[in-house]
């Protein structure tokens, strides 16, 4: 007896016909009979008069077809594999952004030679039609009392499997030099020439380039200038946080910092604007693991072409938590027969914070107007609780409350030890949309533009909250009482 | 004080079984998931007025409050976005990626009927050579998607700069649209949710 099941959508009517297996018991769920042997499907479209049809062979490419060309439509990643099968039964291929072709040879009798050719039919579906093809297709996978063997099994496509021309059009992390470990990268730059200093530059004992310097120059390993020719070299300014004692007692963290001092420097603002962005997400993408004990600041040199040639830890713990930021993978060890000190570089302030957070920031910028969040964090209860009123007693005299919103706004302060706001950061949408109205319109500024307050400065976070609708503000350590 | 009871295991809900979970090294939703899926998100409250409200509504119905707890969690949770202004630059876990998912899709199961709609007139009126100025709703849709992604999108990011004209938006809003209508599907859910990971997985 042959069993017939028919899948119908506004669209899209498939018709399967087949034999079931008199072995199998009746489920008691569905008392339909089991159809497993596939004799002829048939799929009709709609604004087409005769229907697709085939046996299983033809069923089977149709459903891995359609398979594969839904999951391109909402990845929008093609397959290398699936992409080159021109041979395949079924195809689809997408012809604009709404419309679809659907092509299916089918071996055609040709009286006069006796023979069979080829024929090739193709229909054009609208997204809309394409849906019901698919979603005709879902419900014969999702019904198990036909053909159980072919069931609904969906897997990402691998790296290896994504089309290439795909993958290069889309901002994938640029193939990270494969070093792991310093002591590879130090050897590496070694052959760039360590840039000699002037000994007039160490002018005091705590300069932060001066003794670090001194230390790549004593390095058994790293010998200077290959060809010998003193590679020109400025004078290193003094950095904001001066003493890195964790870097002058790593020598090979010093090679790092090399190209740092003895390259030009890339000074238009719309280009140091565009490779700073470039960077954050270069980095951003890279950092994986977010988990390090506390705040690290870094001094990077980055090429024209977006390239890390260089960096420098600032803050002790950054030299010792190097391992811990995606830094080492993404510098560029340049060839050595390329001269890396006449490539013009632009510099940045790195900041990887505890919470997970990154900064990056142009390093002139830094300099000049010294804001730079390299303060300690006020965790202490006893010292937030002296914190909160003087922070309580701001808000309030700056606050009508009589507030307009009718959802709670969400704020974290960075707060001076003596209740200063030094700047905020709406933590929800509305907070955003109304941060005129609250008093950190005039407290305060946004922390968005890198206002995270003095270098070095102690600083406390605090929650703010405006609660909806009576306006009254609810102030708490950003972490909780500890 | 300390309570001696063990605290409950945070238990996963049975609803988001249905998503397997991809063979990644970190079990956390990688960069193009997690834009993708607040952009789904975004699309549906393009489509529908009040629809933040139902997405905590929805995530209430299926039981998923664990996990998407509030308004600010939620905020959160999107954030996750590198494109977004406010981005969070925390992980999307799998959970909570998969948790977002489930209620994006379920909300546009709700919403076929327009999303079909929609995408016929679409289609219509680019084969009359007509714009979309013509249908009235379709408007709608794309104005309120334009407005949407530029209060919300960092336009310094290179990847939301590249959306920079009606144009070009419209046809994000116009793929994503489609993108939907998938969602809807019998197995909608699960082939959105697997068409995230590509390419991201060994």
């Amino acid at each position: 007896m042959t069993i017939q099941r028919q899948y119908s959508l506004p669209n899209c009517t498939l018709i399967l016909e087949g034999l079931g297996d008199g072995t199998v018991a009746i489920a008691p769920t569905d008392p339909r009979p089991l159809m497993s042997i596939l004799i002829n499907a048939e799929c009709y479209l709609s604004g087409q008069e005769k229907p697709l049809s085939g046996g299983r062979e033809f069923f089977e490419a149709l459903v891995k077809t359609v398979n594969h060309y839904a999951q391109e439509l909402l990845s929008g990643l093609h397959s290398a594999h699936f992409a080159k099968d021109e041979t395949a039964l079924v195809q689809l291929q997408h012809l604009s952004h709404q419309t679809h072709r659907l092509s299916v040879r089918s071996p055609v009798a040709t009286p006069s030679s006796g023979g069979t050719v080829q024929a090739m039919q193709q229909i054009h579906l609208s997204t809309v039609q394409l849906f019901d093809l698919v979603e005709a297709i879902d419900q014969f996978l999702a019904d198990t009392r036909t053909l159980p063997d072919l069931a609904f099994n969906l897997k990402p496509l691998s790296k290896h499997a994504v089309a290439r021309s795909v993958t290069a059009s889309k901002q994938v992390v640029p193939a990270a030099i494969g070093l792991s470990s310093l002591a590879a990268a130090a050897v590496a730059l070694s052959f760039l020439g360590v840039p000699k200093v002037k000994e007039p530059t160490c002018l005091r004992p705590d300069d932060p380039g001066c003794a670090a310097f001194k230390a790549a120059n004593t390095k058994p390993g790293a010998s200077p200038s290959p060809d010998g020719s003193p590679k020109p070299t400025s004078t290193q300014a003094p950095t904001a946080a001066s003493p890195s004692p964790a870097a002058s007692s790593d020598p090979q963290l010093a090679a790092l910092a090399a190209p740092l001092t003895a390259a030009p420097e890339i000074s238009d603002p719309a280009q140091v604007d565009s490779l700073r962005q470039q960077l954050y997400d270069k980095i951003d993408q890279a950092w994986q693991s977010r988990s390090i004990p506390q705040d690290l600041v870094y001094r990077l040199g980055v090429r024209e072409n977006g390239e890390i040639v260089g960096y420098k830890p600032v803050n002790p713990a950054a030299a010792s938590y190097a391992k811990q930021t995606p830094l080492l993978d993404l510098l560029t060890i340049p060839a050595p027969e390329a001269a890396p000190a006449t490539e013009p570089i632009a510099q940045y302030k790195v900041l990887f914070t505890a919470s997970g957070g990154l900064e990056v920031a142009p390093w002139k910028e830094v300099m000049t107007e010294p804001v730079a969040g390299t303060g300690t964090e006020i965790t202490e209860a006893a010292q937030l609780e002296e914190i909160l009123p003087k922070l309580k007693e701001q808000i309030n005299q700056n606050w009508q409350g009589t507030p307009t919103f009718s959802e709670d706004l969400v704020y974290r302060v960075r707060v001076k030890p003596d209740g200063t706001i030094i700047s905020y950061q709406p933590e929800n949408q509305v907070a955003t949309d109304q941060v005129q109205e609250t008093p950190f319109a005039k407290l305060g500024k946004p922390e968005a533009d890198g206002n995270t307050g003095a270098a070095q400065e102690p600083f406390a976070l605090f929650k703010v909250v405006f609660v909806a609708p009576d306006g009254r503000a609810e102030i708490s350590p950003w972490r909780g009482w500890q | 004080m300390q309570l001696n009871s063990l605290p409950a295991q945070p238990s996963i809900p049975f609803i988001l079984e249905s998503l397997p979970n991809p063979p990644l090294a970190e079990e956390s939703c990688p960069r193009r998931a997690r834009t993708h899926i607040d952009l789904m998100l975004l699309a549906i409250e393009a489509l529908e007025l009040g629809s933040s409200e139902a997405i905590l509504m929805m995530a209430h119905e299926l039981e998923l409050q664990e996990i998407i707890k509030n308004r600010v969690t939620l905020w959160r949770l999107r954030n996750t976005n590198p494109l977004r202004r406010f981005n969070q630059r925390r992980g999307l876990s799998l959970v909570e990626g998969k948790a977002l998912v489930v209620v994006g899709c379920h909300l546009a199961k709700r919403l076929t009927v327009l999303i079909r709609q929609l995408l016929m007139a679409h289609q219509q009126l680019t084969e009359k050579n007509l714009s979309v100025e013509h249908h009235f709703r379709l408007n709608d849709y794309l104005e309120r998607f334009r407005a949407h992604f530029r209060s919300r999108m960092n336009p310094r990011r290179a990847a939301v700069a590249a959306y920079e004209s009606d144009e070009k938006l419209n046809q994000l809003a116009m793929d994503l649209l489609a993108q939907l209508l998938f969602c809807t599907g019998t197995y909608g859910m699960q082939r959105f949710w697997v068409s995230l990971f590509d390419g991201e997985v060994a």
